[in-house]
């Protein structure tokens, strides 16, 4: 066991009491959390910076409000109902398409207008924030995903997150669903994460299950060496969110739009460490490298040559690991 | 860096000051370890059956005083239509009954409750002050007697190997002259031992006549005596034989040659010793000797508390290892849990009920829970009268439980407390928004998380020696914040975490 931890330690693996003390506690003020928990803050915050966010359409932050919903939203077939401040996908419903009066959910699951009120007087009341407090409703441009990713995922939402340490994006990943998944990109309910290589933007192996694999198991494609479309404005972005909120260590997760390009979807002040399995390699060197150069790194071409720079081949997987 | 040493400091602090504590109260103050130490408790009862003769009557008898290693729990002086009262004379104690005027039998009780405490120290005893000369010797006495020490001290080498020598001249079945001549007829244990005293004193040797009380269980005690001989502070115990002696079951009644009583206006008809062991009335008992030991150190104690106010603590005093429990579970091995302190207050919910139980119960009451979430979700009832409408639910269903409970002579089902209804209804909520956002599997998971974490913390809050021992030693929960404090350093991987990344450590092989 403690040859294990051992191990683990010695290829750089972050432990969650090792990021929450050493990292979200040091360089995460609490006083920015909510310009990360607050989807409303970090919208507001990130037009003024123009930073690409998918539109809101609406907001909704009292009972008396809801029922404007349906009006509010009528010129719009398609939108993502969330709450502001809920945690870990909680809490959102995608609409689709419309059936009379009533709405259709991404699944196909039809919702009358009561459930959808409904849902809003539960989001309101608190029922997804962090600590059950009183919540708002953004209702707010669904994404049309970019049809590059088509062919390695499998009916769903792709999504990229990318680990911005000090404002330079340190690791990244992309979450694949799988039939398995149910076209979610929740890796324990079967996804797949690839790593992505910062200084190419392209993708690495996938890992599946915790398994090192180089095809989807659905479609068959290969998934290492995909260049990610747009992959230094993701950079930017990503980096530019240190600005914006303040906080040393956040995840930002990304999605590509048809039409409007790569959009960023939250900020997370929490971020997982899946990401470490999705690369096959541990933070904790990237990290500390970063620390060590902390002061050449005040703007965001800096920091995004630093990355580049550092953060690129290392993380190739040999052959032999591959099974 | 300022704040690591700033730990360090703290941490040894707390941690110091409580087992110092600690270790005062359980060495010096024998404030008891374990709740299975049985402390030896002595009841004795003294008891004077006296025949009046009409007109005042005044009796006194000797009664034990608080002495190492007994510590007297509490005396009781029962005779009705006397006046009572004690009375401190050197270092005895006495009692003195009296009334004006009585006719008939009477019969007086000194009832007396007597611990024996385990502690290291000597005997706090002052050396009392020498007795004025208790027997007077004729010249031709003196004479005999100078010459009985004169042979005693040839015989030996110093004080302590000279004084058995003189008993043992004194008790012999052939006496010499000299000693006969001081004995005189009288050649009781008592004359023997007071000559003893006598002969000491006159080569200034501050020698007394103890008189104790052996305690033996279910009989009537005998009293007994011995040869006190005091060197500066230490003190020496002889029997008329010469044996050196050291009292372990007999306490203390009176220094003196005086008779155990004194009775002036009535006739001592009989006098009877009782002693008896007693195991009854542990707890309060065994610590009011630790009370009479150090009486500030009792102020302090959760014991000196009133009753109510006492069991509340009993309670609270275990929620800090509670919550070590907690922290371990989730910060060292990875449990995943429904809120960050639930687990710990529905432990503190069921712990009267017991880990199967309590568990059991828990997961009767959430299933059902859960279902009736489900059924009011399709009421489309918003968030707070949900809520509440599942509290009262759980009353409901607990009430059920209760009245089964109580007719399948079950009791131990009934112990139901009043807030963990919240609880279990904010369990419900948390787990039906886990089963409907990411599948019954997380909900599920996390739920037996969450049991896994209670089950523990309620084995570990209900074992009797760690109640115990935290009752008593309220200082240990220092001890514990110092872990805790300790532990919020602790930056290494969770037991998950190794297995969760188990396979990142081929990378570093190979690197």
């Amino acid at each position: 066991m403690f040859k294990l931890a051992k191990k683990l330690h010695a290829a750089g693996v972050l432990g969650i009491n090792s990021r929450n003390g050493e990292y979200t506690l040091k360089y995460n003020d609490r006083k920015y959390y909510p310009l990360a928990d607050d989807k409303l803050k970090t919208a507001l915050l990130a037009k003024e910076m123009n930073i690409p966010i998918p539109e809101i359409y609406t907001v909704i932050d009292s009972v008396g409000e809801i029922h404007q919903l349906h009006d509010r939203v009528k010129q719009h077939k398609e939108f993502v109902v969330k709450p502001a401040r809920g945690s870990g996908g909680d809490g959102i419903i995608v609409v689709t398409d419309r059936k009379g009066d009533d709405y259709i959910r991404i699944g196909g699951k039809v919702l009358s207008q009561e459930d959808l009120t409904y849902h809003c007087a539960n989001i309101l009341s608190g029922m997804f924030s962090l600590g059950g407090v009183d919540d708002k409703v953004i209702i707010q441009y669904r994404v049309n995903f970019d049809h590059c990713f088509k062919d390695i995922a499998f009916q769903g939402v792709p999504d990229i997150r990318i680990i911005v340490f000090l404002g330079v994006p340190t690791m990244a990943m992309i979450r694949l669903p799988t039939k398995q998944s149910d076209g979610k990109a929740n890796l324990h309910q079967g996804a797949i994460a690839a790593g992505i290589n910062m200084s190419t933007g392209k993708t690495l192996k996938g890992v599946w299950q915790n398994k090192i694999i180089s095809q989807h198991p659905d479609t068959g494609v290969e998934l290492a060496g995909r260049l990610m479309p747009h992959w230094s404005t993701l950079l930017h972005m990503s980096a530019r969110c240190f600005e914006l909120t303040k906080l040393g260590y956040i995840g930002v997760d990304i999605v590509l739009d048809e039409n409007r390009g790569p959009l960023i979807l939250e900020l997370n002040a929490r971020p997982g460490l899946n990401i470490q399995i999705a690369n096959q390699s541990g933070l904790r060197e990237r990290l500390e490298l970063i620390q060590k150069h902390a002061n050449q790194l005040s703007t965001v071409e800096n920091r995004i040559q630093f990355c580049q720079t550092y953060f690129n081949d290392r993380i190739q997987f040999s052959e032999s690991q591959v099974n | 860096m300022k704040r690591p040493s700033q730990l360090a400091t703290l941490v040894v602090l707390l941690f110091l000051t409580g087992t110092g504590i600690f270790i005062f109260k359980w060495i010096f103050l024998d404030y008891p370890l374990t709740p299975q130490q049985t402390p030896t408790v002595w009841d004795l009862e003294i008891a004077l059956k006296i025949q009046a003769e009409g007109g005042p009557i005044k009796i006194q008898t000797y009664i034990p005083t608080s002495q190492l290693p007994f510590l007297i729990l509490d005396e009781q002086l029962i005779s009705r239509g006397f006046g009572a009262s004690t009375k401190k004379s050197y270092s005895n104690r006495r009692v003195v009954w009296s009334a004006r005027d009585a006719d008939g039998r009477h019969t007086l009780y000194y009832r007396a409750r007597l611990q024996r405490v385990n502690a290291t120290q000597q005997p706090e005893v002052e050396p009392p002050e020498q007795d004025k000369h208790p027997i007077n010797l004729s010249p031709a006495q003196q004479e005999a007697a100078r010459t009985v020490l004169e042979h005693a001290s040839s015989l030996s080498a110093d004080k302590e190997t000279m004084i058995p020598i003189l008993l043992r001249a004194l008790d012999t079945t052939t006496p010499s002259p000299e000693v006969r001549a001081i004995l005189g007829k009288k050649t009781s244990k008592l004359r023997k031992l007071s000559i003893a005293q006598t002969l000491l004193q006159q080569i200034n040797i501050n020698a007394h006549i103890l008189n104790t009380l052996s305690l033996n269980s279910g009989s009537s005690g005998k009293i007994n005596q011995w040869l006190e001989v005091w060197d500066g502070e230490e003190r020496q115990l002889y029997s008329v034989g010469g044996d050196q002696v050291e009292l372990s079951n007999d306490i203390v009644l009176w220094r003196g040659t005086d008779s155990l009583v004194s009775i002036s206006g009535a006739k001592l008809e009989q006098i009877n010793y009782q002693t008896e062991l007693s195991h009854a009335h542990y707890d309060q008992t065994h610590l009011e000797g630790a009370m009479l030991l150090s009486p500030v150190a009792w102020k302090l104690s959760l014991m000196s508390l009133p009753l109510q106010v006492q069991n509340v603590y009993k309670v609270l005093i275990m929620i800090p290892l509670g919550l070590l429990v907690l922290v371990v579970m989730r910060n060292f091995i990875g449990f995943k849990s429904f809120g960050t302190f639930m687990p710990v207050l529905i432990a503190l919910a069921f712990r009267e009920s017991g880990v199967m139980l309590g568990t059991v119960l828990l997961l009767v009451l959430i299933s059902v829970g859960l279902l009736i979430r489900f059924y009011l979700s399709g009421l489309h009832l918003l968030l707070v009268p949900r809520q509440a409408t599942i509290v009262v639910t759980i009353i409901v269903l607990m009430m059920l439980l209760s009245f089964l409970f109580f007719q399948s002579g079950f009791d131990s089902g009934l112990a139901v407390s009043i807030f963990p209804m919240i609880i279990i209804a904010m369990t419900i909520e948390r787990m039906s928004i886990v089963w409907e956002e990411r599948g019954a599997t997380d909900a599920i998971q996390q739920l037996f998380g969450s049991l896994a974490i209670s089950a523990i913390t309620i084995w570990v809050i209900s074992a009797p020696y760690l109640g115990h021992l935290f009752f008593v030693f309220p200082e240990l929960v220092l001890c514990v914040s110092a872990i805790l404090i300790l532990s919020g350093r602790y930056r290494g991987y969770r037991l998950s975490e190794l297995i969760r990344f188990r396979d990142l450590t081929l990378e570093a092989k190979d690197v």
